[in-house]
């Protein structure tokens, strides 16, 4: 078949494997040849062809080494492992694609699944976190607050240091107001009920002599009054009464958000006295009273109290050890 | 010791007649001696397993063939060597013809499995074309088509004609 006087290098290529294997005859192969003598770029192709397939046919043959052809379905060589790892990534993408899709997808939402619910635990961490940090800025800004305190804390020579001083400082729980004990209370063991319960009226000092005032105690006594002021000249005429030393400004009562504070550290045989004493200048709750409102005598004057105040008192473990023998009181005159 | 199912007559006949050939075709396809081992180990089950099953084979090399080319095709998706980066830039960055050919198998791996199985067949085993298209199920006017495309891309490659 021919392709007429003047093949052209399209038609020459469609013959060029034919070419290449000798395969084309008569007037084909005469008008191929003379193409290629006249066009340069389709001679330069054929030599690079002819070229090409010569190396291709000198490509280094393999022989079937002697061990495989012994044992062709066990023979093994020293790259064992890198096929085994062929293998086994190739028995995955063996598997037909819909499963693999399938296995994957559902992987994937599990693992989706998973991080969701680790979520929320996470979050209670970081809030845990946050929470302690709080607090340990709370109890930094209340060390700031009452720096007197722990200047004349430090004076003390049996005061053990900074430890101690950290716990004269400690902020009165919120629970305590309310009557309920606070959370240190759970920690001190070895008390009956009646001495942990909190006192809400005038506490009978029939109890008073059985009291024992252990090693680390807080004692708290708390005040509801109209009048933290005329409250607090009753304190301290009842500390003077103890002799107590009130040269610091925690003795004498320091002025607070929502009160005024008392923070003490005595010897753990004058607790209970300072208890009684503190019990009697707690009033009578005005439900008590059938005459409507009463006024009480004070040392400085009389001054008009309305009696609607109320007196709560607990104890507690010290989270932080105190100078032996030393029991720490704090006394709260909050405003009603 | 090898086993009485390794050294059955069908499989002593297939190692005898085409051993050779079949592991080259694998080591050219896959260009890796371990793939080439799994290849040829997968080949030859198959190819026992086939002749089993058949009473008798008319042209029985065209027929290991065209079970090889399905077989190193399959493989050839997930075992074939593929160039890397690096190496692509290198061929890219030869800048004369001799140094290009001195890498002629790398360019030559550049070449989809087909038109590589089609030059290996044709020109490195001299098969003809009828048997190269019962092995491969192409036409044979597509593969001698196909042959000089190839050819074209590799010296396109080769001597910078792009």
């Amino acid at each position: 078949m021919g392709v007429g006087p003047d093949m052209n290098c399209f038609q020459w290529q469609n013959l060029a494997s034919d070419y290449l294997d000798g395969a084309l005859m008569g007037a084909l192969k005469r008008e191929a040849d003379e193409h290629l003598e006249e066009c340069e770029d389709c001679g330069d192709r054929q030599k690079h062809y002819r070229i090409l397939v010569s190396a291709i046919s000198n490509q280094p043959r393999s022989v079937l080494p002697i061990p495989i052809r012994r044992a062709p379905f066990s023979a093994t060589f020293a790259i064992r492992d890198a096929m085994r790892r062929q293998s086994i990534r190739s028995r995955w993408e063996a598997v037909p694609w819909y499963l693999r899709t399938a296995l994957e997808g559902t992987s994937i939402v599990f693992l989706i699944i998973f991080a969701i619910s680790l979520g929320p635990r996470v979050r209670a961490l970081y809030e845990r976190n946050i929470e302690h940090r709080l607090a340990a800025f709370n109890e930094s800004f209340r060390l700031a607050e009452f720096s007197d305190d722990l200047e004349a804390v430090q004076d003390e020579p049996s005061y053990g240091g900074a430890p101690a001083t950290i716990a004269l400082s400690r902020g009165i729980p919120a629970e305590s107001l309310d009557g309920v004990p606070a959370a240190e209370t759970e920690e001190f063991s070895g008390e009956t009920e009646e001495e942990t319960t909190v006192v809400e009226s005038h506490a009978s000092s029939a109890g008073n002599a059985a009291i024992k005032v252990g090693n680390s105690e807080v004692w708290r006594f708390n005040y509801k009054t109209d009048s933290p002021h005329e409250l607090r000249a009753r304190v301290i005429q009842a500390l003077k009464a103890l002799n107590f030393d009130l040269t610091t400004a925690a003795a004498t009562g320091i002025e607070a958000p929502g009160g005024i504070q008392f923070d003490l550290l005595v010897s753990q045989a004058q607790v209970v006295a300072l208890k009684q004493e503190l019990e009697k200048i707690a009033p009578v709750p005005a439900a008590a009273i059938p005459q409507g409102p009463k006024y009480v005598e004070t040392s400085a004057n009389l001054h008009p109290v309305t009696l609607t105040e109320s007196f709560a008192w607990y104890r507690s473990r010290s989270k932080r050890a105190l100078p032996k023998g030393k029991a720490r009181v704090v006394i709260w005159l909050s405003q009603m | 010791m090898a086993s009485k199912k390794e050294t059955s007559s069908a499989t002593e006949s297939l190692l005898q007649n085409y051993g050779d050939l079949l592991f080259d075709l694998c080591e050219s396809a896959l260009w890796s001696p371990g793939s080439a081992q799994v290849a040829f180990r997968s080949i030859l089950k198959k190819l026992v397993r086939q002749k089993k099953s058949l009473a008798f084979i008319e042209n029985e090399r065209g027929w290991v063939l065209a079970v090889a080319f399905a077989e190193l095709k399959r493989l050839a998706r997930n075992h074939g060597r593929k160039l890397s980066a690096s190496e692509q830039i290198q061929l890219d960055g030869n800048t004369n013809v001799s140094s290009r050919l001195k890498q002629f198998e790398s360019y030559f791996q550049r070449l989809s499995f087909d038109d590589q199985m089609l030059l290996i067949l044709r020109d490195k085993y001299g098969l003809p074309y009828r048997e190269i298209a019962s092995a491969t199920g192409f036409p044979e006017g597509t593969i001698k088509v196909r042959r000089q495309q190839a050819l074209r891309t590799l010296e396109e490659w080769v001597w910078d004609r792009t």
